[in-house]
């Protein structure tokens, strides 16, 4: 039983609850609270912009629902505060107006939010262009091939400001039999080449090693991979080879070369076969036929050209007697075949032979060695058959063999310099791998975003890193129990129904060329529906406007032979709300404050004032002080009394 | 050893008078300053770059002669550093090539080179190049010879080629230290290019697309023909002005008279031939711009009507309030006039940098100023208003590392904008009324610190505060919203979170909590006094910081940097005397407050 007392308190004036809420969401109190905090909130915002960057905040803050929550809860509070004044009176017009245009804004930055497109057009001069970039948004996209009939399926995917730490995922769900997981996101991410060891036995060698100066500083480490016939790094002024073979006795050629001079001014041409070398100086059997083995294929030496250069036709043509480019023309008579086939022998550069520039192998193979050709700084590297590697490094007038070499190992080479082998794989095969980028304070920018994501398809998962928005890395086809799959990261995009050309950007600056002074892009609009097709001048602060969008000149690329235009394309529903709004505000704040006032009488009272009532300079306000402003004052101050 | 005799046999031969005892430079330099220029993407008289080079290198106004001890004005320094630059009479291969290298100076140097010319504020550089930490002024020379210790690294490199490579590189964040190098390694490669003629472009080059002019550096080595000057024009005025150079190393004044005026004459009837050339009549008003320095009157004249309002105060006589009115509207009209004459020259309105908006601040805080003290003749009001401009203007005036003055071209953005101008002023007109509020409230905080009993002056001072902040919360709010309305117009979005819109709104949210807390009456007077000194705060953030310490976002066209030290100085300033008035009103106001609410207890 309520007692006597509690039941008279109850029955005096308890109000219903739903008016106690009202009257607190709409209490001045809660919105000195609200404008305290959110005056707070942002300049924290601007702190982390400061150190983190624009999108950090934009997505921690200004963007995340408890920010719009936060905005929310202030529109609900001015909302509540204009209806528990109802009905309002004249003297109310300053008040209602100001917090109806707030609400009218907040409304129109909804819309805006909503349904707003916000992006981009880079156009080439030349080019057409009908797609809009949204470049703060971005999604996964899996294509079926088109005879299977089914849209693209795309999955809106924003990964933040930063990296995902480890082991963050993120599943998208299906969509059109296609399963996607986000394994690994990388904000800023770059990618490197680096070889692996190949499972299948089928890749050339490759190997990374570390060029180490005499004073044994830092190096920065290389790979040197080998096709099928080998590969070149060159380091300043040093070069690094790696050689294969399928010849063991080219290893004997590689250690021992022929010396100087123990040569003629036409040098000696090595020949590998089976297994066995042979050595011929050019002189003596130029234009003769050599007999490799009995009923063996049979060479001939066609031409000795000492600075070899290329011709028409795949002709070479020397330039004058002085040995600069040593070239041998060879014809391989090959048994049980008619037709000779031809081959070339480089002295400087047997990597360009032409078995290995063929990329078929020759039963025989070539090596010329010649006196002018002095052995290059830098080390090379054969890898035998057996799948040993062998180094050899310029030492004077030849090479000095450096014999076996293995993982860790280090390599005298030229002037003091040092290799360290790193690593050496007998099969490798290429990989990209995505490594993250860390922007340095103040950097706004770095390179694009990366994904690692699971694609399960016709119940085959496989992963596959793609690069946002990336001619190479941003688009992989797969291969599914139900077909090829295609799969592209890249920001959403919204198709126009016109398009436009871009004719030619243009650029002004200011006297003596010092910084630009404007921009402007010169386009042709094109639309088919509205049977337009007419030229277009957008400017800095000139755009063009389409339909419901609205194009800006915002920027420019420069490209090598041609500039790009970057147009920002915007469309804003919200835009009348959010006029309307910061009208009403405008004006509401100038009768809030000014209506009582009467500026125009006051001035003009003063200005009498002055002539007729000199005597009383310092007129005196009444003194009548409670609880802060003088009632005067106050009624001065508001047109509108808040009910307190 | 022999370089010297050479060079001093060949400055013997080219230039008598200096072997000599110098002999002062007594020429009338006038006619000079009126050259124009074109310098910094704009056309000028010599006159401004002379004013902006010895500012940036010195940073002062007046020069001394090595030799004669001469005080020489910038154009005269200017001229005269050019004209005995030794490089014009070394025939190329000569010595230049000895020394060779892209930084280090290509001639012997010469009494300029060894002269304390360059500037260095920074303390901690002082000490890194070993110089006295006493030495204000570096002189090139030195500059150009200085080791540095990185204090990082701590190797000892040649301090030139260290800020090289830095400049190479400022693209990364450079620290405090480095950007102090920087700045005094720019200040010596403009000293070695406004030296050698360089920077001093004085005809418009015939056929340039993009607006090029020809440099005295040009002018007085090049070797013209028929080819590259059909009309013969440029090889007159070569000739003329090695006449020029000669009459005044001879230092025969009516020589160099008839010289320059021949050169001047044949320059700006050759110049308009050539290309775009700026017209006589702005050019005479640019000069009278710099020689008037409209702005500096300004603050002498808030100053003395400073002065006025406080003996007018102290000893309640008429004429000083009188006087001091007076002063108060030359003042006012000064800055007009100086606001025309910078449109006019710019051909925009004043409201693009840093300086300009403090010179604005304090024209709006003169303007409500005067209206407040129209309309209730308290001269609380003229003693805020006074006080604010004469700080603005002089702090404009005298710190032009921070707020520089020079013309610049505008970014292509912020060009040809009816919105941009709009939304700048109204804006800047709010921090002016807030500004005036500033000092309204700190002076009715004197009353408190006093615990005066004036309870009339109190309120009538709170009144004024009170009036100021809505005045400014109006101008604040249209100005934001115009904001967006530009930002609209430009970038094609209303409101994109920019930091120095998100510290307008910031600004504007702190002065709207303290309008609805004085509403609630959660503060009385004296908080209200109090807040609005605090809020101030706000405002500097969103206008001087947002652009000079936070660095980031979309209005980096405004960026700077300096200045941090006396802000905060003056923050520090503030809040401590804010600190002590709350000491010593706090126990009046706490007991009036609780009798308050005693009082109004029953009536609940």
């Amino acid at each position: 039983m309520p007692s006597l007392a509690d039941r008279e308190r109850s029955s005096r004036a308890e109000p219903h609850p739903l008016v106690v809420v009202l009257r607190w969401l709409a209490s001045l109190r809660l919105a000195v609270v609200l404008i305290v905090v959110l005056a707070a909130v942002l300049a924290w915002a601007t702190l982390l912009e400061s150190a983190h960057g624009r999108e950090y905040a934009q997505w921690h803050v200004y963007k995340n629902t408890w920010f719009l929550a936060l905005l929310a809860l202030l529109g609900v509070n001015i909302l509540a505060a204009a209806l528990v004044r109802w009905p309002w009176t004249k003297t109310r017009s300053g008040f209602v107006m100001t917090h109806a245009g707030l609400l009218v804004l907040l409304v129109g930055s909804i819309q805006t939010f909503m349904a707003g497109i916000d992006g981009q057009m880079i156009i080439e001069e030349g080019q057409t262009a009908n797609m809009i970039l949204l470049t703060e948004r971005s999604q996964l996209t899996a294509m079926w091939p088109q005879e299977r009939g089914l849209p693209p399926a795309a999955f809106l995917f924003n990964g933040g400001p930063v990296d995902w730490p480890d082991g963050t995922t993120l599943d998208m769900g299906e969509l059109g039999g296609v399963h996607v997981k986000i394994l690994r996101f990388l904000r800023h991410a770059r990618t490197e080449e680096v070889w692996l060891e190949d499972k299948t036995g089928n890749g050339g060698p490759a190997l990374k090693f570390a060029l180490v100066g005499p004073g044994g500083g830092a190096a920065e480490e290389n790979w040197l991979a080998s096709g099928p016939f080998g590969g070149e790094v060159t380091i300043g002024p040093a070069t690094f080879e790696l050689h294969r073979t399928a010849d063991a006795s080219l290893l004997d050629d590689f250690t021992n070369p022929p010396h100087p001079k123990d040569m003629d001014e036409k040098g000696v041409l090595s020949l590998h076969y089976d297994g066995k070398m042979q050595r011929f100086p050019v002189s003596e059997h130029l234009g003769k036929e050599i007999a490799l083995a009995e009923k063996g294929p049979r060479i001939e030496i066609v031409e000795y050209l000492p600075a070899a250069r290329p011709g028409e036709g795949g002709k070479f043509t020397s330039q004058g007697n002085d040995p600069r480019n040593p070239m041998l023309e060879i014809q391989l008579h090959l048994p049980g075949s008619e037709q000779p086939v031809r081959q070339i022998a480089f002295a400087r550069h047997p990597l360009l032979n032409l078995d290995s520039v063929h990329g078929k192998a020759s039963p025989v193979t070539f090596w010329y060695h010649h006196p002018a050709v002095k052995p290059q700084a830098g080390t090379q590297f054969l890898q035998t058959p057996d799948g040993k590697l062998y180094a050899r490094s310029a030492g004077g007038e030849t090479y000095e063999s450096r014999g076996e070499v293995k993982s860790g190992d280090t390599i005298a080479t030229t002037a003091g310099f040092q290799v360290k082998l790193i690593d050496y794989l007998t099969h490798a095969a290429q990989e990209t791998v995505f490594r993250p980028v860390t922007l340095a304070r103040g950097e706004s920018s770095g390179p694009e975003a990366a994904v690692l994501v699971e694609i399960t398809a016709g119940g085959k998962s496989q992963q596959v890193w793609l690069k946002r928005n990336d001619d190479n890395l941003g688009f992989r086809v797969l291969e599914s129990p139900e077909g090829s799959l295609a799969i592209a990261y890249s920001y959403e995009r919204v198709p126009l129904d016109f398009s436009l050309k871009l004719h030619d950007f243009q650029r002004s600056s200011n006297p003596g060329g010092m910084g630009d002074a404007s921009f402007a892009s010169s386009v042709q609009l094109i639309d088919k529906a509205q049977k337009t097709d007419a030229k277009r001048m957008i400017t800095m602060n000139e755009p063009l406007v389409h339909g419901k969008y609205t194009f800006y000149q915002s920027g420019f690329h420069e490209l090598p032979d041609k500039d790009a235009t970057v147009l920002t394309v915007a469309y804003d529903p919200g835009r009348f709300l959010k006029y309307l709004g910061s009208l009403m505000i405008c004006v509401g704040v100038f009768f809030m404050f000014y209506t009582k006032a009467n500026l125009t009488r006051k001035l003009w009272n003063a200005a009498i004032g002055r002539w007729t009532n000199r005597q009383s300079k310092i007129s005196s306000p009444k003194e009548s002080r409670r609880r802060g402003m003088a009632p005067t004052d106050r009624a001065e101050e508001n047109t509108c009394v808040h009910a307190e | 050893m022999r370089n010297l005799l050479v060079l001093v046999a060949l400055l013997v031969i080219a230039s008598p008078g200096l072997a000599e005892s110098p002999k002062p430079r007594n020429f009338d330099w006038t006619a000079w300053r009126y050259l124009p220029v074109q310098d910094g993407g704009r056309h000028k008289p010599l006159d401004t770059l002379a004013w902006e080079a010895s500012r940036l290198l010195a940073n002062r106004t007046s020069f001394t002669a090595p030799d004669t001890k001469e005080k020489l004005n910038p154009a005269a320094f200017y001229l005269a550093m050019i004209f005995e630059w030794p490089g014009w009479d070394q025939t190329a291969g000569g010595h230049a090539a000895a020394h060779g290298g892209m930084f280090a100076p290509p001639v012997e140097p010469d009494q300029w080179d060894k002269a304390p010319l360059l500037r260095l504020d920074y303390l901690e550089l002082r000490k890194a190049l070993g110089v006295r930490a006493d030495q204000k002024y570096l002189s090139p020379l030195e500059v150009g010879k200085a080791q540095i210790r990185d204090p990082l690294t701590g190797a000892t490199t040649s301090f030139v080629n260290w800020a090289g490579k830095l400049a190479a590189q400022q693209s990364q964040g450079l620290t405090t230290f480095e950007r102090k190098g920087l700045e005094l390694a720019d200040k010596y490669w403009s000293y070695q290019s406004h030296r050698t003629g360089k920077r001093l472009e004085v005809v418009p080059l015939a056929g340039s697309g993009r607006g090029e002019w020809l440099s005295v550096a040009s002018l007085m080595k090049d070797k013209f023909d028929d080819a590259n000057d059909p009309t013969g024009g440029l090889r007159k005025l070569q000739t003329s002005l090695q006449e020029v150079r000669k009459a005044y190393l001879d230092r025969t004044g009516d020589a160099f008279q008839n010289a320059s005026s021949q050169f001047l004459f044949l320059a700006g009837q050759f110049g308009p031939k050539l290309g775009g050339y700026p017209s006589a009549s702005t050019i005479r008003l640019e000069v009278a711009y710099n020689r008037w320095a409209p702005f500096r009157f300004a603050w002498i004249f808030m100053l003395l009507a400073f002065v006025g309002i406080l003996l007018s105060l102290g000893t309640g006589w008429k004429s000083f309030y009188v006087a001091s009115f007076t002063a108060y509207l030359a003042g006012m009209l000064a800055m007009l006039v100086g606001f025309g004459m910078r449109m006019v020259i710019s051909g925009r309105a004043p409201v693009t940098n840093m300086y300009e908006s403090v010179v604005y601040v304090a024209l709006g805080a003169a303007l409500f100023g005067l209206v407040f003290e129209l309309m209730h003749r308290k001269r609380y009001v003229l003693t805020a208003a006074t006080a604010i401009c004469a700080i603005a203007l002089i702090l404009a005036d005298n710190a032009p590392a921070v707020l520089d003055p020079s013309l610049r071209p505008l970014q292509p953005v912020l060009r040809s904008n009816f919105w941009l101008v709009t939304h700048v002023l109204s804006i800047t007109l709010s921090y002016a009324a807030f500004a005036l509020a500033l000092g309204i409230a700190n002076i009715a905080l004197g009353y408190y610190l006093v615990r005066s009993k004036d309870n009339q002056a109190i309120s009538s001072l709170s009144r004024f505060t009170y009036r100021c902040l809505q005045v400014g919360v109006l101008l604040l709010a249209a100005g934001t919203i115009l904001g967006g309305v530009w930002a609209d117009y430009a970038w094609g979005r209303f409101w994109g979170w920019d930091p120095k819109e998100v510290w307008a709104l910031i600004a504007l949210l702190g002065y709207l909590a303290l309008l609805h807390a004085r509403y609630v009456g959660w503060i009385g007077q004296f908080g209200l006094n109090v807040c609005s000194v605090i809020c101030f705060s706000l405002v500097v953030v969103a206008w001087y910081g947002v652009n000079f310490v936070l660095g980031a976002g979309l209005h980096s066209y405004g960026f700077g940097g300096g200045g941090q030290g006396y802000v905060i100085g003056a923050l520090g300033l503030q809040s401590l005397y804010l600190g002590i008035v709350t000491l010593r009103a706090a126990p009046q106001i706490w007991a009036e407050r609780s009798s308050e609410v005693a009082v109004s207890q029953p009536a609940a």
